[in-house]
């Protein structure tokens, strides 16, 4: 239903990233985490962001939202949210987009609470500031939420403190939080890493329902491909602090074009595949970004390498079997060719 | 695989004391085959890191015994168990923690020979060389070096040959490639499955990873609040689960292709504490079929295929298929 209204007003996009690096100064020299990535997203749409530990899929996401602080830290380019400039702009600034436009889950329920306050009154505090919402309304709308998230008993678990709650429990109340003053973009980071199977399925479930009833944009930043797979519209392969493959989901399963993300698929083991089948594995290791090497980033793992992956770095270009899937290699699989420059 | 290496019959393990007692693994029975890899999968808090711990005697066993090569383990004093833990070790989930970060990595692979007392020093250091290059790593470049300055795939490498050093038979593996990136998990799972084969290891394989367990295990057991579900061949219990936990955890798993369409069960709740499980079946409070029955008695883990059990007083039918062959699974 969201797919086909947003398909009608394809023009409207959220969140346009042109161009954007983060570079961060470390001890050992300066650690480009985001690579000179681009992105639009569509109202309503979903976009997956892929990688693997350390490909830069947090820093990137954190970075179109301006979550990230200010030392150390260099960046170029531009990200806009509703035609709000984010990169360069002071926090008193971002401040006002926060909780009323754009919200984030992140990963670990635990320490994104704060430890020593009843979860009812975290929720209401986003109400209260950006809402300006009076303290018993604000209270009331923050059991409301807490209903709506699923959580049974809400006024008695609103008294509860963070350690009261199981897991699944809190990243319920983080997404109460989260969606308390109606953001029309959510950033969720690995929301259901850290959870068991039954309970992963419960909240990806309820982040679905929540965006089909607002027609919430989303980024979702996971490292596992199954999660992926059902709950994005787009998905993005992040590598070295770069996208190295971007697709809508279903064609980018189908037809991958880049060796990694082939690499990572043939990697991962499957349920439905029989026992004891052998995994494909990439050998070594992810390059050192304070040193990266010339070329392409993924050439000195690939077993397609050529003379000419190791010179030169592939830029992100259209497929001529699909303009919307974008792949950075020279040489790619499944029969994709980049599209002829001006085409 | 011929006879069982270890048998663990009615094990209970509890923590606290009495007023608080929580019985962690309540009455598990299973055997693994000499050769075998059994699987033992469930959610957090289920129990399966405890059974694993109170195998190799970490934790003790409150009742039941733990049958290892034909010799009861569970009276052993710590003494007599030490000099048993040659044949018996266990892998942990977090490499780096498990080695000591103070030690050079060709000390912490040749300690387990030095305990065993291989006095040659010279037969330590070849014995300790081959096994770093079985796992992988170069003993020339990275003997001299420290934990910290290796990766966690690394690390669970080094882990790998530390336990294998001194030929062991059982391996207990506790959510052993959980932490891993799945490009290094590929290849931690691909070297395990190549060192069994070598060395004619028997696994005890712990996981969460529903997935990863059926890749690497011949034979599967489910956990749930301290018992045994079901167990089975992999293939078999994958494809046709008998008991409705099993189903419930299969559905929830997510398969990378937007086009399997996983049967769609979820399961409400989370599980209750153990501290006051449910009378009769322990998964009753969520089970979809739930009768009167299963909150007055306890189903017992009987056999209901060949080779595949089920403690449940109704189980799924046989016919039943939650996950059909993907025609795409290489």
């Amino acid at each position: 239903m969201t797919t086909v209204t947003t398909r009608q007003v394809a023009s409207d996009n959220i969140v346009v990233v042109e161009n954007l690096s983060t570079t961060f100064a470390t001890p050992r020299g300066s650690l480009t985490a985001v690579n000179n990535v681009s992105l639009t997203i569509q109202r309503g749409m979903s976009l997956g962001i892929v990688g693997e530990s350390g490909s830069g899929k947090t820093v990137l996401s954190r970075s179109i939202i301006g979550l990230l602080p200010p030392s150390n830290m260099t960046q170029t380019g531009s990200a806009t949210i509703n035609g709000n400039q984010i990169i360069g702009v002071a926090h008193k600034e971002l401040l006002k987009l926060w909780g009323s436009e754009v919200a984030m889950i992140f990963q670990d329920p635990m320490t994104a609470l704060t430890p020593t306050r009843r979860v009812g009154d975290q929720i209401a505090e986003s109400l209260r500031i950006n809402l300006k919402m009076s303290k018993k309304d604000a209270k009331a709308k923050a059991i409301d939420l807490l209903r709506q998230v699923g959580i049974p008993s809400p006024e008695r678990r609103s008294r509860a403190y963070p350690n009261q709650l199981s897991g699944g429990m809190r990243q319920r109340v983080m997404i109460a939080i989260a969606i308390a003053c109606g953001p029309e973009f959510l950033v969720a980071d690995e929301p259901t890493t850290g959870l068991d199977v039954t309970v992963q399925a419960q909240v990806l479930d309820l982040i679905s329902e929540l965006r089909r009833e607002a027609n919430l944009t989303m980024i979702l930043v996971t490292h596992d491909l199954g999660v992926v797979a059902t709950r994005t519209d787009n998905v993005a392969v992040m590598y070295a602090g770069r996208i190295v493959e971007q697709a809508p989901t279903k064609e980018l399963f189908a037809r991958v074009a880049m060796p990694y993300t082939k690499g990572l698929l043939d990697s991962t083991p499957r349920i439905d595949a029989p026992s004891h089948t052998r995994l494909s594995s990439i050998e070594g290791r992810p390059p050192d970004l304070v040193n990266p090497p010339a070329g392409c980033p993924f050439a000195p793992r690939c077993t397609l390498a050529q003379d000419l992956c190791h010179k030169e770095a592939p830029a992100l270009v259209a497929s001529t079997l699909d303009p919307d899937h974008l792949f950075a290699c020279h040489y790619p699989l499944n029969g994709h060719a980049a599209q002829p420059q001006g085409a | 695989m011929t006879a069982p290496l270890l048998s663990v019959k009615d094990l209970v393990v509890t923590y606290g004391s009495r007023k608080n007692a929580v019985q962690a693994v309540a009455g598990v029975s299973f055997e693994v085959m000499e050769g075998e890899t059994l699987g033992l999968v469930g959610e957090s808090g289920c129990g399966k890191s405890t059974t694993g711990r109170a195998i190799l005697q970490l934790e003790r066993a409150s009742s039941g015994s733990v049958e290892f090569d034909g010799e009861e383990l569970t009276g052993l004093t710590r003494g007599e168990m030490r000099t048993r833990r040659r044949k018996l070790q266990m892998l942990f989930q977090d490499p780096i923690s498990s080695l000591n970060p103070r030690r050079k990595i060709k000390n912490i692979v040749a300690e387990p020979l030095i305990i065993w007392g291989e006095a040659d020093e010279a037969k330590r250091e070849t014995l300790v060389n081959e096994m770093l290059l079985e796992v992988g790593i170069d003993p020339a470049l990275a003997g001299d070096r420290y934990p910290r300055e290796f990766s966690g795939g690394q690390c669970q490498r080094i882990s790998i040959a530390r336990s294998l050093v001194a030929n062991p038979k059982l391996l207990v593996c506790d959510e052993m490639v959980s932490a891993l990136d799945v490009s290094v998990q590929a290849q931690i799972i691909n070297l395990l499955t190549d060192l069994k084969k070598k060395h004619n290891l028997t696994l005890l394989f712990i996981a969460h990873d529903l997935a990863v367990v059926k890749n690497v295990s011949d034979r599967v057991a489910v956990m749930y609040l301290g018992r045994l579900c079901e167990l089975g061949p992999s293939d078999d219990l994958y494809a046709h689960p008998l008991h409705p936990y099993t189903e419930a955890l299969l559905s929830a798993a997510v398969v990378p292709d937007p086009d399997v369409q996983l049967s769609h069960t979820t399961l409400e709740g989370e599980p209750p504490s153990p501290i006051n499980p449910p009378s009769g079946c322990r998964f009753r409070t969520r089970c979809p079929s739930a009768q009167t029955r299963c909150a007055e008695e306890v189903p017992e883990l009987r056999e209901v295929r060949p080779g595949h059990q089920v403690a449940c007083h109704f189980p799924l039918s046989t016919t039943h298929v939650a996950i059909g062959e993907s025609p795409n699974a290489q």
